[in-house]
């Protein structure tokens, strides 16, 4: 009876690792694990195959994928600067304009949660440009340059992350702080991941749409 | 087209394990032959990468099988040696004994 692999791993291969024999590649991990390869051989299989496709990446459309790096990199830069001016100068000082006119207790919560959720949706707006971004430069490997971002993205944030963890051990104070990181890198990644899957896809069914509709 | 070149390393045991499997050269067997020989387990996908270059060498041809459960639904590639790669795997071998020639004998003593 066939056991079965490691879902992620299959998962990471069937969409990461294609190539001109991806899917022999596949079969013959699967047939390898069937016949009595364990998880871990998988994994390591897994990992070795992702870092040959990204290889291939790099040396057949190597001028596209280190240029939507730059890209990235760019508008990072840029929102490095420009996210905490709009945050404080547009939205706080406009949330704060609203309060003058409408000082009443109660509804100051809701104004707070206007503010945070526009905070929010600008910050996501620079991540989610970040794959956009990235998807559209180097459209040869679309699913990998967006990993690769995503999983750049979340990295940028760990060393934050385990600064938190640093000040959680000393006292649970630091726990909304930590939670609000980890929610805010996880949102991230996953603006970065979703808006260049979905451009890619656009730019995929645009692509079939031109094959089929020449001559 | 290159004349008598020398194949890298991984080229020569990947022409090699296809040449000894004949029509049972495909990733699994050409991965624990190689593995078998060298002492250690390879990437499959090491192999696929030396596959494709051969491939586009013109040393190899594939050929696709029929699709098992065992593999999920997914068909074999079977590899054969071109008759360009037999010359140039031919002209490796050689290059490498004349060189290996010029060398007095490694055991007991430095070379």
């Amino acid at each position: 009876m066939n056991r079965a692999p490691p879902g992620v791993a299959l998962w990471c291969l069937t969409r990461l690792a294609g190539g001109e024999s991806g899917e022999a590649l596949i079969g013959d991990l699967l047939e390898r694990f069937n016949a009595g390869e364990t998880r871990a051989w998988f994994w390591r299989q897994t990992a070795a195959a992702l870092a040959y496709a990204l290889f291939r990446a790099v040396r057949e459309h190597g001028s596209s994928f280190f240029g939507a790096l730059a890209a990235v990199a760019a508008v990072l830069l840029v929102m490095w600067f420009v996210n905490p001016w709009i945050t404080t100068e547009v939205i706080s000082f406009q949330t704060h304009q609203m309060l003058e006119f409408d000082p009443h207790w109660t509804r100051r919560f809701g104004w707070g949660v206007v503010f945070f959720t526009l905070a929010i949706f600008q910050t996501c707006i620079w991540f989610a440009v970040v794959g956009g971004l990235a998807a559209r430069i180097h459209h040869a490997h679309p699913r990998l340059i967006i990993t690769v971002c995503t999983t750049l993205v979340f990295a940028l944030h760990v060393p934050l992350l385990i600064h938190q963890v640093g000040n959680l051990m000393t006292h649970s104070r630091y726990l909304p702080a930590f939670s609000g990181t980890l929610a805010g890198a996880l949102l991230a990644a996953n603006a970065v991941l979703w808006c260049g899957l979905w451009v890619a896809r656009r730019r995929m069914t645009s692509w079939k749409q031109g094959a089929n509709s020449s001559p | 087209m290159r004349k008598d070149a020398l194949l890298g390393q991984s080229e020569i045991l990947v022409l090699i394990a296809v040449l000894r499997l004949g029509e049972e050269a495909y990733g699994v067997p050409i991965s624990r032959e190689i593995s078998a020989e060298i002492g250690r387990d390879v990437a499959v996908a090491g192999i696929y990468s030396t596959l494709e270059r051969l491939q586009r060498m013109g040393l190899v041809k594939s050929e696709t099988g029929e699709p098992t459960a065992v593999r999920g639904g997914r068909a074999r590639t079977y590899f054969t040696l071109t008759a360009e790669g037999l010359r140039q795997l031919r002209a490796s071998q050689r290059i490498l004994q004349r060189f290996w020639d010029g060398v007095p004998k490694l055991e007991g003593r430095r070379a």
